[in-house]
């Protein structure tokens, strides 16, 4: 929604207007209205002027006295009115506003490739879509209304100074020129600090926050003492970092505030003056007294938005830093239909930050053949899982899939030639039936059966109580890890697609579970492109075409035979050193 | 728009508005934040009367205005004029000195008091039980600790000085009017009575839609988490537009909430705001009416007119307060219960222990936590001296419950467990450790260097040890081969290292510790297949000679184990060695089966035969 010459942060003001779209007009309105009120504060204060000046003068009657009850109720009204429609239009139309550009931010989230996504922890987004918008949606509809309402009546009452005597009205505004750039600039520094607190604050909350996590361990090795001594100087440090920022805030925020307030004396003083000295007569004396009373309340009263204020800056910040996010492009419509179900890789490097993780990688994987992935940990095996899916895009070369590079697809048809088995499996809080029909919803119940067959998962879903209506996922009922993996499988079989890829995982399941997997997973290869980050012996030894990865380069390929007859090859070693490990068996050294 | 939006509301199922704290209310909720500021109650006393102090003071420049005005409405000679002025910017001096000092002593106060407060709750987390720790729970504790805490700070700095001194001006400023002159003080009690009317009035009408717009938060919230969590499964099975929807459903739910929400809170709302900024609009018309009656003089109704403007600028500050304190109440209580956890009975008594030989007797056990229901029935065994131990069985069969009881994570139900023939519960908790070894599955290393995490198992040992011990659990080459060698910082929980690096050092240590009795559970897993050959090496030196109890899936590597345990629904339901078991044809034999069948099945896309 933000185009990417140009940042979506402009500055608070700007960027909350934009955000707001075509509601801005409304919000406007609504604050235009609350500076109305505010102004209509004054008529009251005017009247009440007048009236001190007839009692001075004596010639109050009961008629002015009716006279006033019927222009504050008058006013009364007004301000009641204009307040009411204010906060209604502000509020209703900034909370929809909000639910708007929420939609849209997701809209755009969706687009975004799984890379930059996964670059953000998913704490950091879903803050963003909270307590972010929600910081935007309090500085729009409470904090910059106040601004406006707070400064209505001060202007007010100053012009109408103005209009009686220049002069006096300049002694009641020094101390809001000094005052309000001082008020402004101890902000500023306020956020400085603020922010150097944050920093210091989270490395002592992590100091502490290890002591938790590490009591367990430290106990079994009778080291209490020494942990609790780093905890007891976390805890410290907080209270003194604590400690010092008030230091440093509470005299400067009173200063400030004080400096504002002051402008009540200095003005008592130099109405006196000037009336003493005959500079005025006793009646603008007499409204000056009552008016300074007006000016700077509502002025220092505004204090507790500023934090408003400054939490919705920040939170704008961040809200474009997502905003901002390149998104994925793919075309809308097929513009080319892939030519069968390879999958080849042409000269593919890939980066991520600034360290290549895949440099120079070409490989084809021919239809209904099966290719093996096996390398160190780090050597790039399962980035080149994610570059298959498109999770990313590579930097240079191309993944093509039946002769089509990825970038052409619509997201439709890379849908259709892929599916993926993950090592972490994530099940929806659904029905199991909801679960596998995940990627075909219109699925008939026969056809989730026989998947959950082919996956070795139809048993124990017939023995859940509710079988296939047992909900599952977060809070639902508990399934055992191989469980959850072969409903995930289920889910693969009965989306039905050409290429499957394969994240073959190293933790092992019990005996029962490990063999249900493995029959699933076979039954899922069968017949089609299988890609596999491989660990498993007889996985790799049956493999069509076997890929040696080391530092994000292929540094052998081949098939069992070809590698293994090699005698100082990579594979070979590998393949050596996974077969004494299986051999092994504790206490027997 | 607007009309769409509308409607996706009210067909959206809202989700049952239960908000959990509604049954706060304003006493309960200061009986529960109050005992956190008994310990430095000096402290928000004082603050709270400098606070009341500064409040006082506040009303200093209206009273002085209101003398000067009256001095030139009834006509007196001018004389005190810039005595008022000068008195009025004492007055704006005090209520500022008298402010900071409150603030100062209550902010000391707050900070003092987290401080006891978290070094109280870390002290008790040294005695609560092991499985306390390692539970899910250790989040919701670092939750608390951290940030409930520190949300005490709003209450107690903050709140207790804005409550207090509010409370008492307002009173304070009663009394003077009352005194001043009884019917205006009526009519400025009765204002107070009404903007306390619209204030409660006004946050129970929009209560239940503020719950409604809360829950619709946590959904869309939650359904956020859900689809960042899936997003590689929603991308490959084209689910983006149903998770999607879901998410779409609770922002447009939540906007629709919260406009309601502000339909029905604004009207009574507003008018509390109406009435508490512009008293002049009762205090004119009444003080004119009564003036006109001759219930009071010209002095009197200017008084009202000008010290009665500013008595409900103090009532503003705590709406806030009091909107925020059943959220404060809500930390309040997860700190409280924190702060009375229980903790593991222990005795100090050294006990002689005869060797490291393992007995349970008919232990039985359950977690609070899973309804009551027996993860361990009735289990009985002996684990021998220089034996291997092996403990096997279908998930979710008792075999980790059973590992940490050993360890007294947690204590068993009934029955008891020995060690060399003591009861574990008449150890002292620092002896039993020194008896006991352990390697798990997740490993936690400290934010320190790699000596410092090894040394943790002996503290006096020497660098020729620590190497020795780091080479016999095959981590020497590649702590060598980091750049600052064993004083290498290893990071946040151990981030800087690979899983199997961190298992390595975690062997090491327990290597180094040189406990009679070694526990492990699954203590290859998540270790990269090349590095395996290594671990198992170094798992060889550690168990050497010990009393060894294990868990392990790859049942290959149990099948020399002197005694082999297998578990089935809490039960013990075979047991014997390898060879015996298999002839047995029971569960060993059925789990031994599957085992070399999925060891042996390929995955290949040719029609098997």
């Amino acid at each position: 929604m933000s185009t990417a010459a140009q940042p979506f942060y402009q500055g608070a003001v700007p960027t909350a207007f934009r955000l707001l779209g075509k509601r801005a007009q409304p919000v406007l309105f609504g604050i235009g209205l609350r500076f109305l009120q505010a102004m209509c504060a004054g008529i009251p204060v005017g009247y009440l002027v007048w009236v001190v000046n007839r009692l001075r003068d004596g010639t109050l009657t009961e008629a002015d006295a009716w006279q006033a009850a019927i222009v504050t109720l008058i006013a009364v009204c007004a301000q009641y009115g204009v307040w009411y429609l204010s906060n209604r239009i502000t509020w209703t139309n900034t909370y929809y506003a909000i639910g708007e550009a929420r939609a849209r931010a997701l809209a755009h989230v969706q687009q975004l490739s799984l890379g930059s996504l996964q670059s953000r922890s998913t704490g950091d987004m879903t803050s963003v879509f909270s307590t972010d918008f929600e910081a935007v949606s309090t500085f729009i509809s409470n904090a910059l209304p106040a601004l406006f309402g707070a400064i209505g009546l001060p202007v007010v009452v100053l012009t109408v100074m103005v209009f009686l005597d220049p002069p006096l009205a300049l002694a009641v505004a020094v101390s809001l020129i000094v005052g309000v750039p001082l008020f402004i600039w101890t902000n500023r520094r306020f956020k400085a600090l603020a922010l150097l607190r944050g920093d210091r604050l989270a490395s002592a909350s992590g100091r502490m926050l290890e002591y938790v996590q590490g009591i367990a361990i430290a106990r079994t090795f009778n080291q209490t003492s020494d942990q609790l001594s780093h905890f007891e100087q976390a805890v410290e440090d907080i209270r003194q970092i604590n400690g010092r920022l008030v230091l440093y805030l509470l005299p400067l925020g009173m200063l400030t505030i004080g400096v504002i307030q002051l402008g009540t004396p200095v003005a008592m003083a130099f109405i006196s003056y000037r009336w003493l000295g005959g500079a005025v007569d006793v009646g603008t004396a007499l409204v000056f007294f009552v008016l300074i009373l007006r000016v700077y309340g509502p002025i220092v009263a505004l204090a507790p938005e500023i934090e408003n204020l400054r939490l919705g800056d920040a939170a704008l910040e961040r809200i474009g830093r997502i905003l901002d996010l390149e998104p994925q492009n793919a075309p809308d419509r097929p513009v080319v239909q892939p030519d069968g179900h390879s999958l080849s890789f042409r000269n593919v490097t890939f980066a991520y930050g600034d360290q290549n993780v895949l440099e120079d990688v070409s490989f084809t994987a021919e239809a209904g053949t099966t290719t093996a992935i096996v390398g160190p940990s780090g050597s790039g095996k399962s980035t080149i899982l994610n570059l298959a899916a498109r999770f990313w895009d590579s930097q240079e070369g191309a993944v093509a899939i039946g002769g089509v590079d990825v970038r052409l697809l619509t997201p439709d048809q890379l849908f259709e030639e892929i599916t993926i088995v993950f090592q972490e499996v994530y099940l929806f809080r659904a029905s199991i039936r909801e679960n596998i029909a995940f990627g075909r919803p219109e699925a008939s119940l026969a056809d989730i059966e026989s998947a959950a067959r082919a996956a070795q998962a139809h048993e124990f879903i017939q023995a859940l109580p509710e079988g296939y209506d047992t909900v599952v996922g977060e809070g639902g009922a508990t399934l055992s890890g191989g469980e959850r993996q072969r409903i995930s499988i289920a889910r693969a079989i009965l989306k039905d697609a050409p290429i499957v890829l394969l994240d073959e995982a190293t933790a092992s399941l019990d005996a029962l579970n490990e063999r249900a997997v493995r029959n699933a997973l076979a039954n899922l290869a069968r017949n089609r492109t299988v890609l596999v980050v491989a660990h498993r012996l007889p996985t790799i030894q049956a493999a069509d075409q076997i890929l040696v990865l080391d530092g994000g380069q292929i540094v052998e390929r081949g098939n069992h035979e070809s590698l293994a007859a090699e005698p100082r090859g990579r594979y070979r070693q590998f393949w050596e050193s996974r077969a004494q490990a299986l051999a092994w068996r504790i206490g027997q050294a | 728009m607007a009309e769409a939006t509308a409607e996706t509301g009210s067909e959206g199922q809202p989700a049952p508005a239960k908000p959990a704290d509604t049954d706060i209310t304003l006493t309960t909720g200061l009986q529960i934040l109050w005992p956190f500021a008994e310990m430095a109650k000096g402290r928000f006393i004082a603050a709270a009367v400098l606070a009341t102090l500064s409040s006082l003071a506040l009303l200093g420049p209206f009273w002085l205005v209101y003398r000067s005005v009256e001095d030139i409405v009834l006509g007196h000679p001018p004389d005190a004029m810039y005595d008022y002025a000068l008195l009025a910017a004492l007055f704006v001096f005090l209520q500022y000195a008298f402010l900071a000092a409150a603030m100062w002593v209550s902010h000391h106060g707050a900070f003092a008091t987290l401080a006891a407060l978290r070094l109280r709750v870390g002290d008790r987390l040294k005695g609560v039980p092991l499985g306390f720790l390692t539970s899910r729970r250790s989040g919701e504790v670092q939750r608390t600790l951290n940030d409930d805490i520190e949300r005490l700070e709003i209450f107690l700095a903050h709140a207790i000085p804005d409550l207090v001194s509010t409370f008492t001006t307002a009173l304070f400023l009663i009394g003077w009017l009352l005194l001043v002159n009884l019917p205006m003080g009526l009519v400025g009690v009765a204002m107070v009575t009404a903007a306390a009317i619209l204030m409660t009035q006004s946050s129970r009408r929009g209560s239940r839609k503020m719950a409604s717009y809360l829950a619709s938060l946590g959904r869309m919230n939650g359904s956020m988490v859900e689809f960042l969590r899936a997003m590689p499964v929603v991308r490959t099975f084209n689910g983006s537009r149903r998770v999607f929807g879901e998410t779409e459903a609770a922002i447009a739910d939540g906007a629709e909430y919260q406009a309601q929400w502000a339909r029905e809170f604004v009207p009574l709302y507003t008018a509390y705001f109406v009435l508490l900024t512009s008293p002049v609009l009762v205090i004119v018309p009444a003080g004119l009416w009564f003036w006109h009656l001759g219930l009071l003089d010209t002095a009197v109704l200017l008084f009202f007119f000008i010290v009665g403007l500013g008595f409900t600028l103090p009532l503003l500050r705590v709406q806030q307060v009091m909107v925020r304190l059943s959220y404060l109440a809500l930390g309040a209580r997860l700190v409280k219960e924190l702060d009375e956890a229980e903790i593991l009975k222990v005795s100090s008594q050294p006990v002689s222990v005869a060797d490291g030989r393992i007995d349970v007797q008919n232990v039985s056990f359950s977690y609070e936590a899973a309804g009551g229901t027996e993860a361990l029935k009735n289990i009985t065994f002996s684990a021998e001296p220089r034996q291997v131990t092996a403990i096997v069985g279908p998930s979710g069969s008792g075999k980790s419950t059973l590992a940490r009881l050993i360890a007294r994570f947690w204590d068993v139900d009934s029955g008891a467990i020995h060690l060399g023939g003591v009861d574990l519960r008449d150890f002292p908790p620092e002896q039993l450790m020194s008896q006991l070894a352990f390697v798990f599955q997740e490993t936690f290393l400290f934010d320190d260097t790699i000596a410092a995490n090894l040394r943790m198992a002996r503290p006096e040992a020497s660098d020729a040890e620590l190497e020795g011990a780091a080479r016999a659990a095959n981590a020497h080459d590649f702590i060598c081969a980091l750049p600052g060698g064993y004083d290498t910082p290893v990071g946040e929980g151990g981030a800087r290292l690979s899983g199997g690096e961190r298992q390595r050092i975690a062997i090491a240590r327990a290597i180094l510790k040189d406990a009679p009795v070694v526990l492990l559970d699954e203590a290859t897993a998540y270790v990269d297949p090349e590095n395996e050959v290594a671990l198992q090496a170094a798992i060889d030196e550690l168990v050497a000679g010990k009393t060894v109890i294990l868990i392990a899936h790859r049942l290959s590597t149990i099948a020399g184990a002197d005694q082999i345990l297998v578990l089935d629904e809490g039960r013990i339901v075979e047991r014997g060695r390898h060879d015996a078991l298999l002839e047995a044809q029971g569960l060993y034999a059925q789990l031994w089966a599957a085992f070399s069948e999925a060891d042996a099945t390929a995955l290949s896309n040719r029609e098997q035969p």
